[in-house]
């Protein structure tokens, strides 16, 4: 009798540490949502990865992401998905030296252009649509 | 080196140059929006035909921002001059009120100086402008109707739409103050950097006004520029979603 007590005790301890691990997940979610939408500003740096720039349009059926990415080397371009992001990478089509720009970005080389973005459901790969022109990607994912 | 300030509104006016233009006398207005075809107009055409900078504009309604150009400090918003044109522009991307004000202030600037016509080439979004090659410029004018004087130039004229942002209170205080305001609206990506379209728009401006600018090399520059100018479309990109620019693909209801 009591090992099944203590038996129901365990696994009632198991399911509340269960429950306070994903209370507290969503807890840091959301703040960090919060902090986020309170325009919290990510400063902007120069690495060897830089940040394209991208729009999503929802046109009802199928979702279209133009990603920008000027000077990339079109055989480079890499689209792939896991669960909902989409992660786009491409090299440069030389290493660009930031000291041509400012004397300020001394000794920064820039090789690829690389960003993560959040889809508001997994697509389908096999329903994907990808072309390259004027050096902008554009990704059509249809929604069924 | 002469110095003169002025407040027109809430912004000062400086000049630290004598300039006067000759006649007829345009000024060149960007502000970022669409594309940024504008403000990469002003800068190429500043730097290809030489002009000086004579003076900025400055306001405490503006963030707190000097520009550091060959050591010295400058306004936000910088004005060039030579021959006959003037142009006034700036990178920082404004609040939509402020740059209301900053235009309606810069109209009063422009009939100060004695200007004969203020333009502003800037882009209009194309649903289609990955598969545009041949791009259309369009115009409006602060008179209204058909110009042949446009025309002349290339553009078509704009017949129904929705324009926001800085070229529409151009267009609509340019009426009320009936100084001559003329838009030229070259199809362009809303949210990316667009040379090419700026270097459409420049091909109409200068047949209308017989000035030469020379495109070749924005359009050679044009990957560079796309690439140098992301952080400053990224913050207009914030500024236009403000101002629900996507609302310009729209139609209107009533043609």
């Amino acid at each position: 009798m009591s090992d099944s007590i203590d038996e129901f005790f365990k696994k009632l301890e198991k399911k509340l540490r269960e429950m306070e691990e994903s209370i507290r997940k969503d807890v840091e979610k959301l703040l960090s949502e919060s902090r986020s939408e309170a325009g919290t500003t990510r400063i902007k740096t120069f690495g060897e990865v830089m940040e394209p720039l991208y729009t999503m349009r929802d046109m009802g059926d199928r979702l279209i992401i133009y990603v920008d990415l000027p000077y990339a080397s079109e055989g480079t371009i890499d689209v792939r998905f896991e669960d909902n992001k989409m992660i786009i990478s491409a090299e440069l089509k030389k290493t660009l030296s930031l000291n041509n720009w400012s004397e300020r970005y001394k000794g920064i080389e820039v090789k690829q252009y690389k960003t993560v973005i959040d889809l508001p459901f997994s697509p389908n790969p096999e329903k994907t649509k990808v072309r390259v022109k004027k050096g902008v990607v554009e990704v059509t994912i249809f929604k069924t | 080196m002469s110095y003169r300030e002025e407040w027109l509104g809430n912004f000062r006016f400086v000049e630290y140059e004598e300039f006067k233009l000759e006649r007829p006398s345009v000024l060149f207005v960007a502000l970022p929006d669409t594309g940024l075809v504008g403000v990469i107009s002003a800068s190429y055409m500043t730097s290809k035909l030489g002009l000086s900078e004579v003076g900025g504009v400055d306001s405490p309604y503006f963030p707190p921002i000097t520009v550091i150009h060959k050591g010295f400090s400058r306004p936000p918003v910088r004005i060039f001059a030579g021959g006959r044109l003037m142009t006034v522009f700036t990178e920082v991307s404004l609040l939509p009120d402020v740059q209301a004000q900053l235009i309606t202030s810069l109209l009063d600037y422009a009939r100060l100086r004695g200007v004969d016509y203020v333009v502003s080439s800037t882009g209009i979004p194309a649903h289609n402008r990955l598969d545009l090659d041949d791009l259309r410029t369009f115009y409006v004018t602060s008179v209204g109707g058909r110009d042949d004087f446009v025309e002349g130039g290339g553009a078509r004229m704009l017949e129904s739409g929705l324009l926001i942002g800085p070229s529409a209170v151009l267009l609509k205080e340019g009426a009320r103050r009936r100084v001559k305001v003329l838009i030229l609206l070259t199809e362009s990506f809303l949210e990316f950097p667009d040379p090419e379209a700026a270097a459409k728009g420049l091909i109409v401006f200068s047949k209308i006004f017989g000035l030469k600018v020379d495109v070749a090399d924005l359009i050679e520059q044009a990957e560079m520029i796309k690439l140098r100018a992301r952080e400053t479309m990224k913050q207009a990109a914030n500024m236009m979603s403000a101002m629900r620019k996507d609302l310009e693909y729209g139609m209107p209801l009533h043609m």
